[in-house]
């Protein structure tokens, strides 16, 4: 991970030379012996739940526990459940979180509750701590990979939610999910322009949400899996004449995405 | 559909006209097998333009619908009469759908390839799929895969888009979102 100093540096913001970078606060659940997996949680519902898995030479610093607040700004990396696609996030700095940044949920389970012996100065002068609310930003940008309408069981389209694929990187494609009545507007926008808006350039600035889906296994029955996505009200299309906030240099490895498309394309023309 | 009359659905003289042509051809693919069953399907499925002949497209831009939605449909009416239609046609699969299942199998081209054999041979029973597909290597597995968009009756599979098996009171049109 970086250092306070480093990670004040805008250049680690990129991934890819695409920007793709998102701050986190909220308390660590379910954090695995080996400190290299845990859930960041901010509400009680599953929708404020996200998975962060610390790089491969890395772990998380033992001054966090189960239960204890924590600020990360991280990467969002694709990660593949079931054949779904997901992001995980990878964390770049970690570090305490203050009481403001972090949400007042009332069942958090800490590990060791607070010893009554040692000095506590909201317990021993009754103070009340400040209310907080939880830091949930993303900054993200890639090229539109797919775009459909997502669909009820039944079939029929649902007017008020598209499912996008960000493309970040040559083996990166990003949920990203755009709800609301003007779904079905921006859709056809998209669709109306050449190629179908297939590599469209895209920046958003807004949210990490999460949702559960029921998958029915025939071996294990009914399995639930926690989805993180990125969610938008509006397909954030870039302006031609303002989009170097987003890049840090040429993303090189686009024309080679680029290539295997129109090759993939021929192929199903044949 | 005879209880009410195209006139009161405010359309035009010649766009009833269009109506019955569309009409005429898909009576011709789902009732008379033959060389009229054929040339039939020749005109729904493949984009030639005919001298002297209104074509699909031609009937869909004039009345405002997706040509899509109406080759969608047929392979739909194909499965619901349990056509048998083997290596009569050769055309694409609507890009709504190609899309689809594109992000459906996780941009899985095998899997597509299969979904356009049964597009363009509905009725293709297993023996025959794997002739077309030269193996079965994988051959069940992009079937499950399929699993939303394939229809199965007895043996034979038909692409219709949605897996109506469960759902027979659903809204065709509702279930696309075109973009032509």
């Amino acid at each position: 991970m970086l250092n306070k100093l480093e990670a004040g540096n805008k250049i680690y913001r990129y991934y890819n030379n695409l920007i793709n970078v998102g701050w986190f606060t909220g308390y660590i659940i379910n954090l695995s012996p080996d400190r290299k997996f845990f859930y960041i949680r901010q509400s009680r519902y599953a929708s404020h739940l996200f998975l962060v898995e610390m790089a491969q030479t890395d772990f998380l610093p033992s001054i966090f526990k189960e239960g204890s607040g924590i600020k990360i700004m991280a990467r969002l990396i694709q990660h593949d459940i079931n054949g779904m696609k997901s992001i995980k996030l990878l964390p770049l700095y970690a570090e305490r979180a203050a009481k403001s940044q972090l949400p007042d949920i009332d069942d958090v389970k800490t590990e060791d509750q607070p010893k009554e012996k040692t000095f506590n100065p909201y317990f021993s002068y009754n103070l009340t701590p400040v209310p907080g609310s939880a830091i949930n930003t993303v900054l993200v940008a890639g090229f539109i990979d797919t775009l459909i309408h997502d669909t009820h069981e039944n079939g029929e389209v649902k007017g008020d939610c598209l499912l996008m694929g960000l493309r970040t990187g040559l083996n990166d494609v990003l949920p990203v999910r755009i709800y609301g009545n003007r779904a079905a507007s921006e859709f056809n926008t998209i669709k109306r322009i050449k190629d179908k808006g297939k590599f469209q350039p895209v920046a958003f600035d807004t949210q990490l949400r999460s949702k559960i889906i029921k998958i029915d296994d025939p071996e294990q029955g009914e399995l639930n899996h926690i989805i993180s996505y990125v969610h938008s009200s509006v397909i954030t299309t870039m302006d031609p004449n303002d989009c170097e906030e987003h890049f840090l240099g040429t993303p090189d490895w686009f024309l080679q995405v680029q290539k295997e498309w129109l090759a993939q394309q021929t192929e199903i023309q044949k | 559909m005879s209880n009410f009359s195209l006139q009161d659905w405010y359309l035009s003289d010649s766009q009833i006209k269009l109506i019955s042509v569309i009409k005429h051809h898909v009576k011709a693919i789902l009732v008379t097998p033959g060389a009229k069953q054929l040339n039939s399907l020749t005109w729904m499925f493949e984009n030639h333009q005919i001298l002297g002949q209104v074509s699909l497209q031609d009937c869909c831009s004039a009345l405002e619908i997706s040509i899509s939605l109406i080759r969608i449909r047929m392979q739909y009416e194909i499965y619901a009469n349990n056509l048998n239609l083997i290596n009569l046609f050769n055309s694409q699969l609507p890009e709504v759908l190609s899309e689809e299942i594109l992000v459906h199998v996780d941009m899985d081209l095998n899997a597509l390839r299969v979904a356009k054999l049964i597009w363009n041979n509905p009725g293709v029973n297993m023996e025959q799929l794997i002739k077309l597909t030269d193996s079965d290597i994988g051959l069940s597995i992009h079937l499950e895969k399929l699993n939303k968009f394939i229809a199965k009756q007895e043996n034979q599979y038909y692409l219709p888009g949605r897996n109506i098996s469960n759902h027979q009171n659903i809204n065709w049109a509702k279930c696309w979102s075109f973009y032509d």
